[in-house]
């Protein structure tokens, strides 16, 4: 349990009921956590320790929720948040990168770092966020499960869990917007 | 992608998906009949699906929190926590991160150990940040990295501690291959420190090269007590919560088990002896490069540590006494290690290193060690050539154990004369190495003196009290092979002072083979009275005391009219009065006095060097002769090139005349030969203040500073650097620290510094106030009409300093500050009269 984790349940609670103003709480709060969470990860991480990043996602959670006073729904919440942001993160370094090719500053990820985590194949992350957020104009549901899965780490089962849906569902719509994305982005990369 | 049903889209997707590769295609037709477009889309969407293995399979939460991890790193850097500015990230480990910053207050750079980000807020965490400031506090120890402070400002607890440059073990041990010779005095400090916690209780219990650090002049620092436990001995042994069942804790750093004892993954009780074995795990790394437990898992060195015998792979040529110590750290029973790291220490001062010229290590019992303890230290350093071998002999300053200040004149006093003495000696030549109070983490290290001298032989002494009794001990080292040469033990009268110093002579003569050490030279004394005053003197003058010096001094040279080194102390004592520093006497007066003394110097003792520095002083300071005056500095460095004196005094004679590349030259000679000798030290940064590299001069200084933070003069010359470089508020603060102890010494560019920064009325105070002093000198009025914008003040203040014969005058030509009078005419008539060239 940490000092902020009050907060975060409170602020949870309080957007699930909608209140809105909670998100934009929120969102540091948790954004801190990711960091937070990234520190530990980059310490243990070693041969030795293979790592469960969902695992990672859900000790975060775990640190950071007063379970009692929370509903799964909740839950869902954070992990959604958790989610975006790291999206939001990626993308940011992801311009950041393209940008340093081109001249300019951005933050240092070695090489040898990215080089280690396979990425999408055949394009990149901006064109992947592109994508995904014209997914998100067609159908919602499963833009949200390429984003909970892809950015958030999450299991097929955490995933139903997260939308309250069934594994098969997530399953099927992972399947279906793999393949809707891929061509999508091939489809634009070629012309 | 025009395709609006979905859903439909989706349906024949998974069906198709469900079926075999060959039926995919019949499917397809049959369900698409009518809907080319439906056809097309799903034909597309599979194919892409086919071609999808691979795409988004792995999560980019793993690169989102290395970017994270990086960016906060980032982040940290160029921030400002309360008086500290982070500069740049030095490291990770335990639970820690360690930023080197600038503490903007005094101006120093520390290292700041933050809890990492995922620590914040934990307070478990905080309390562990507490107790590790807490340990080190209790420890002071030239081989444990101090801590300044622990703070707390906003979310940030961090830990200030010393800034230590340099490599850490790990690195040096992964760049080369370290010899015997190396491995030894490393693993002493290491040693060494260790016994400094032990002593108080503390266990380490998170040794591990990556803990320890090595700076250039190869001096240990350990570092990183955040895994440390206080004890108290005896009764209250701590259990381990480092043991297996707790190596899946998040706050076990992976890799440390590489250096835990097997009772430290047992998780049984912790002793001083878990230390011990880890440190045998150090030095068996240091000896063969490599950890001896350390498999491909975790699981199997936890097994190596705990079970299986030690399979040892040495390296060729390293010493065998060596060796076994270390197999006796590494016991796997705690009964069977060396009991304690005092145990320890010994041993490995007993290690034979072979001999090798001009790599010094020192082996001395801990209690000598403890022993060197000293307030003011004066190490002497004697190098004689005996055909093409060159041998050193490092004299260490002589301790004063009785408490009693007033017979410091036969402790450290008697330990420089004696290298005075030893120096006639036919073919030797002396360095003097000067270690001062204050160079906190220096002082009692005998290893970085010999190591920065490059001696390979070691005069110890110490002063007690026996009854009514003062007894010299000394005992005289060969670091060749470690061992003692010879052990003295003399009665201390004053009366007697001299024959116990012809007879330390005559010892080291024999010692050495060398001859002829109390052969009288003319310049020297046989007066046992004149000597005692001499040596008083020089204490004296060491320490500031300029008017005691003079006195003694000159009932010296009263008892033996010849005496010259005692001349020449006297000469010097007069021309050091008209400053400011040390008040001021009548130019004229001083001056007289003076050049009478290093005259009846030079007539007693030409060939000594001290009375040709002395006559180069008053041929430059009172006379402002600059090519007689480097003559006679030439003349003391061909007689005795190895005296730091001789190169400083040099020094300022460059820098007066605007030799400032030359200057800085000398300087590093005098700091090679005598690497803390104050005047060597200061002279560097006069150097690169007066050559304006100001950037350069405050760096240096706020290095000085570092090392030694009551180091006033430096202080006062890095004020003045801010001034020049606009630094105002940096200036006034520092100042204003320098005035509360040395009021009239800071008073003038303090002046100077209230009037640039708008604060007239404080100059003009302080104006007012030396009006009410006598023997403020003119000059340092003059400085603050500079600041004040009034020309015609400040010259005319300067004339008074000219019309006195101010020594400082000579510094107008290159004195920064005096920069705003150089385009008024006045300014280059004034140089022309003081042979300055404008």
């Amino acid at each position: 349990m940490t000092d902020s984790s009050y907060d975060i349940t409170a602020l949870l609670v309080d957007w699930s009921n909608g209140d809105q103003s909670a998100l934009e709480k929120l969102l540091p709060l948790v954004e801190r956590e990711l960091h937070r969470l990234a520190h530990s990860y980059m310490r243990r991480e070693s041969p030795d320790h293979t790592l469960q990043t969902t695992a990672l996602v859900n000790e975060a959670y775990l640190r950071l929720i007063d379970q009692k006073k929370t509903r799964w729904q909740n839950r869902a919440h954070f992990f959604g948040i958790a989610a975006k942001i790291m999206r939001r993160i990626l993308l940011n370094w992801a311009r950041d990168q393209q940008r340093q090719k081109r001249g300019g500053g951005a933050i240092q990820v070695s090489l040898s770092e990215v080089a280690a985590i396979p990425l999408i194949k055949g394009a990149d992350l901006i064109a992947l966020d592109e994508a995904l957020e014209r997914l998100n104009m067609t159908d919602e549901r499963k833009a949200r499960v390429v984003e909970l899965r892809y950015f958030g780490g999450l299991s097929v089962e955490e995933t139903a869990e997260v939308l309250d849906i069934s594994a098969i569902t997530v399953l099927r719509d992972w399947k279906f917007a793999k393949a809707w994305l891929l061509r999508e982005i091939e489809c634009r990369t070629e012309t | 992608m025009s395709y609006r049903d979905l859903k439909r889209v989706e349906k024949v997707f998974h069906a198709v998906l469900e079926l075999a590769p060959d039926v995919r295609e019949a499917y397809l037709v049959q369900e698409c009949t009518g809907d080319e477009e439906l056809y097309a889309e799903v034909t597309s969407l599979i194919s892409a699906y086919d071609s999808s293995d691979g795409f988004i399979e792995e999560p980019a939460l793993t690169l989102g929190l290395k970017v994270l991890s990086a960016s906060s790193e980032q982040a940290m850097i160029g921030k400002t926590i309360g008086t500290y500015q982070v500069i740049s990230r030095l490291g990770k480990g335990g639970m820690g991160e360690v930023y080197l910053a600038e503490d903007t207050k005094l101006g120093r750079k520390v290292a700041l150990k933050f809890l990492s980000q995922e620590f914040v807020g934990d307070n478990w965490a905080k309390r562990q940040l507490v107790k590790e400031a807490q340990a080190v506090a209790m420890l002071d120890h030239p081989n444990i990295c101090p801590v300044y402070g622990i703070e707390e400002t906003g979310e940030h607890m961090f830990i200030v501690m010393q800034y230590v440059q340099g490599e850490t073990l790990a690195e040096v041990i992964a760049k080369q291959q370290l010899s015997s010779e190396q491995v030894v005095p490393l693993a002493r400090q290491i040693v060494s420190a260790l016994a400094e916690a032990h002593a108080h209780g503390v266990i380490h219990r998170d040794i591990k090269p990556k803990n320890i650090m090595v700076t250039r002049a190869s001096q240990i620092k350990v570092l990183d007590f955040g895994l440390a436990k206080s004890i108290r001995p005896k009764t209250d042994f701590e259990t381990s919560d480092d043991s297996i069942s707790n190596l899946s804790n998040s706050r076990l750093v992976p890799g440390t088990i590489n250096y835990m004892s097997p009772e430290q993954l047992k998780g049984e009780r912790l002793d001083y002896t878990s230390d011990i074995f880890s440190t045998g795990i150090v030095l068996y790394e240091m000896i063969n490069g490599q950890n001896p437990f350390a498999k491909g898992s975790d699981a199997e060195t936890i097994a190596t540590i705990l079970s299986e015998p030690l399979n040892t792979r040495w390296r060729p040529g390293q010493l065998d006494s060596l060796k076994d110590l270390t197999l006796t750290c590494l016991q796997k029973s705690k009964d069977k290690r060396y009991q304690s790291a005092v145990e320890l220490l010994l041993a490995i001062e007993g290690a034979q290193v072979k001999k090798q010229p001009n790599v010094f290590s020192l082996r001395l019992s801990s209690i000598v060690i403890a022993a060197l303890v000293v307030l003011m230290a004066v190490a002497l350093v004697v190098t004689y050539f005996r055909g093409p071998s060159r041998r050193t002999l490092a004299i260490l300053p002589f301790s004063n154990r009785t408490g009693d200040k007033s017979v410091d004149f036969m402790s450290s006093g008697l330990s420089e004369s004696l290298i005075d003495n030893l120096s006639f000696t036919s073919g030797l030549r002396v360095l003097k190495s000067t270690m001062v109070a204050g160079y906190k983490d220096r002082e009692n290290d005998p290893d970085v003196v010999g190591r920065a001298l490059n001696v390979d032989a070691v005069l110890v002494g110490q002063v007690n009290k026996e009854g009514d009794n003062i007894i010299l001990q000394t005992r005289l080292v060969r670091t060749s092979d470690g061992s003692e040469l010879w052990r003295m033990k003399s009665v201390l009268q004053p009366s007697e002072i001299l024959n116990v110093q012809r007879s330390l002579t005559t010892k080291i003569d024999m010692s050495f083979n060398a001859s002829s050490g109390n052969n009288q030279k003319s310049g020297t004394t046989d007066n046992p009275d004149a000597y005692r005053l001499y040596l008083l003197g020089r204490t004296a003058a060491e320490r500031g005391a300029v008017d005691d010096a003079i006195t003694s001094f000159k009932q010296a040279t009263d008892l033996d009219p010849a005496f010259a080194l005692a001349w020449s102390g006297l000469a010097d004592a007069y021309a050091s009065k008209p400053t400011v520093a040390y008040g001021s006497i009548p130019t004229a007066d001083a001056m007289s006095k003076a050049s009478a003394a290093a005259r009846r110097a030079l007539e007693a003792g030409d060939g000594l060097a001290e009375p040709h520095i002395s006559m180069g002083i008053i041929k430059m300071r009172f006379e402002w002769q600059w090519r007689e005056a480097e003559e006679q500095f030439k003349r003391a460095i061909e007689i005795d090139p190895y005296r730091a004196s001789a190169h400083v005094s040099y020094a300022s004679l460059l820098i007066t005349t605007g030799r400032f590349a030359e200057a800085i030259d000398e300087t590093k000679k005098a700091k090679d030969l005598d690497p803390y000798n104050p005047a060597a030290v200061m002279s560097l940064g006069k150097a690169y203040y007066r050559a304006r590299d100001f950037d350069g001069a405050i760096t240096y200084l706020r290095q000085v500073i570092g090392d030694n933070p009551a180091n006033w003069n430096a202080e006062y010359v890095l004020g003045y650097a801010y001034l020049k470089k606009g630094m105002l508020s940096e200036a006034i603060t520092l100042l204003e620290k320098v005035g509360t102890t040395k009021k009239w010494l800071a008073a003038a560019p303090l002046g100077y510094a209230y009037a640039r920064n708008g604060e007239r009325s404080k100059a003009y105070d302080i104006l007012n106030e030396m009006e009410a002093q006598r023997n403020i000198p003119s000059q340092e009025r003059a400085i603050i009409y500079i600041g004040l914008g009034d020309k015609d003040r400040a010259f005319e203040w300067l004339e008074k300093a000219y019309a006195e014969r101010f020594p400082p005058i000579i510094s107008l030509t290159t004195e920064p500050i005096f920069d705003d009078l150089r385009s008024d005419p006045r300014f280059a008539d004034l140089a022309k009269r003081i042979n300055l060239t404008p």
